[in-house]
């Protein structure tokens, strides 16, 4: 239920995006630049813990890399060039490694992620961004983890779908270079009895060709 | 590119619209910590001077105290078991194991042996048939073990739905019977018999019987004719009916005297067989120790007996 919310608030979002490219139709004929890129970051996770295991999760680093796609609608004003409006729209496809550290021991969730980005360019180059995020655990390590006397078998949530929701801010330079922050908080436990959610902080460089 | 990974945005997006919210369960295990205490299995072994046998449960001939613990599910099988030799009875052994949630029986128990390291070389006890709670039986033996045949037994229940601590006390699952012999008259007495009717038997976990596996009425004890005060003491798992015999004999193994007394045994109760071959009375009584206290006269009386007839014998 919670998952087809948020699919309905993606469409929902990219309806407004497209509104807007709409608007910019009906001002200028040329109104969207569209760019793909690639972005790398550093994610420092942990997660937030809502099961019966009672324990404190640590933060972890790990890293993130993948391909994006960055559609910026519309017209600053008339003059602007096609691409300089107040809305854009960037779907990514990620690989992020995230989990979380406990007495000593990481604890790692490989996922494919998917965010879908709506941004709000508050400059031509610098835009506020929150979207869904949807996510596939590819894999995890170590296979089980002792938890404060609970054996968990970690590697029996591969294959779960994680949906979380991501606000950000990004700094698109004129050159490609593209600079990002964001914070993505899961919604969904990992497993039925693992009351476990996702957070993470990605920092991001990157390049829009 | 971009075609690209708009297409692919696409088939994922449509990949996780179509997935199920609903999330599996994993299999969790949890910790359960069983803390064995098996002090009370011989705290009451007492002897005739209601000392305790094993003062403070300690052992002080280099046997040790074997706890085992074994874990049936729900449906009657063993999940798991474990068994620790600890020094003595005063120590107590501490066993964690991992657990899926559910409902188990904790069964635990306590006895003596000689080891060698994690090799057992001597014991009174033997578990068979530990794969089923049902089946499952500790076995005398048959050995002469006295107080080291001391064993107790208990089972819990427990409910496993998160990590879990318990504590288990190790309750006696039998009790000592003595033999006393009130033998201050002996002038034609050669010999002395003492016998009981059964000598093995089992205890059966599930439904915490005892029930007797075998009969064995030839296994005699001849004892010191001359001697008065305590001849034996067993450890006797609770039996309903033992019947016990004794008799003296004449060199010519003609019967002077000879009685017997039914009894039964219960947990945590201890007996004294108390027997006089004067007049051929058997009693027993449940008791630390001896009916009567053997009073200086019958001492004197004895020992004027016993000195004439070595003149005699000279």
């Amino acid at each position: 239920m919670k998952q087809k919310r948020l699919i309905i608030l993606t469409l929902l979002m990219s309806a407004i995006c497209l509104a807007s490219y709409a608007q910019g139709r009906r001002v200028a004929p040329k109104i969207a630049k569209s760019a793909f890129g690639i972005k790398a970051g550093l994610n420092v996770s942990s997660i937030s813990n809502g099961s019966d295991i009672n324990f404190s999760p640590g933060m972890k680093a790990d890293f993130m890399l993948g391909v994006v796609a960055n559609f910026h609608f519309g017209q600053r004003d008339e003059g602007s060039p096609a691409g300089t409006g107040w809305f854009g729209l960037q779907p990514e496809l990620l690989y992020s490694r995230q989990g979380f550290a406990f007495d000593g021991e990481a604890i790692s969730f490989d996922y494919i992620a998917l965010p879908v980005m709506a941004k709000l360019y508050v400059t031509k180059e610098f835009n506020i961004e929150a979207g869904p995020r949807f996510a596939y655990m590819l894999g995890a390590s170590p296979a089980t983890a002792m938890i404060e006397g609970t054996e968990i078998p970690i590697s029996e949530m591969e294959g779960g779908i994680d949906i979380g929701a991501s606000i950000g801010a990004e700094y698109e330079m004129q050159m490609g270079l593209t600079l990002g922050a964001r914070y993505t908080i899961g919604l969904t436990d990992m497993a039925n009895n693992v009351k476990w959610k996702n957070n993470v902080i990605s920092l991001s460089i990157g390049w829009l060709f | 590119m971009k075609k690209l990974i708009i297409a692919l945005t696409g088939i994922l997006l449509l990949s996780f619209a179509s997935c199920d919210g609903d999330k599996k369960d994993v299999d969790i295990k949890y910790e359960l910590k069983v803390s064995i205490d098996v002090l009370d299995v011989v705290k009451n072994l007492k002897d005739l001077d209601n000392a305790e046998l094993f003062p403070n449960g300690v052992i002080d001939d280099g046997s040790h105290v074997r706890v085992k613990l074994f874990i049936f599910g729900e449906d009657g099988s063993l999940i798991s078991e474990d068994t620790q030799i600890i020094d003595d009875f005063s120590k107590k052994s501490q066993m964690t194991k991992s657990m899926y949630p559910g409902n188990y029986t904790l069964v635990a128990s306590a006895d003596i042996v000689e080891n060698d390291g994690d090799e057992i070389e001597f014991q009174c006890w033997e578990f068979r048939n530990t794969s089923s709670l049902r089946n499952f039986r500790i076995v005398d033996l048959g050995k002469r073990g006295h107080e080291y045949k001391a064993i107790g037994v208990s089972q819990n229940t427990v409910e496993i739905s998160k990590s879990l601590s318990t504590d288990i006390r190790v309750q006696p699952l039998g009790a000592m019977v003595t033999f006393y012999f009130r033998n201050l008259f002996v002038s034609e007495i050669a010999y002395l018999y003492y016998t009981w009717d059964r000598q093995s038997d089992y205890y059966a976990v599930e439904n915490e019987t005892t029930s007797f596996i075998e009969s064995d009425a030839e296994m005699e004890y001849e004892v010191e004719a001359e001697y008065t005060g305590l001849y034996d003491h067993r450890y006797f798992l609770p039996i309903q009916d033992i019947t016990f015999l004794w008799g003296t004999f004449t060199k010519d193994i003609d019967v002077v005297k000879s009685g017997n007394a039914k009894f039964s045994t219960s947990i945590g109760h201890n007996f004294t067989v108390n027997v006089d071959t004067r007049t051929g009375t058997t009693q027993v009584v449940q008791s630390t120790r001896a009916a009567d206290p053997i009073s200086l006269e019958d001492i004197r009386r004895s020992r004027e007996m016993l000195n004439k007839k070595a003149n005699e014998k000279e």
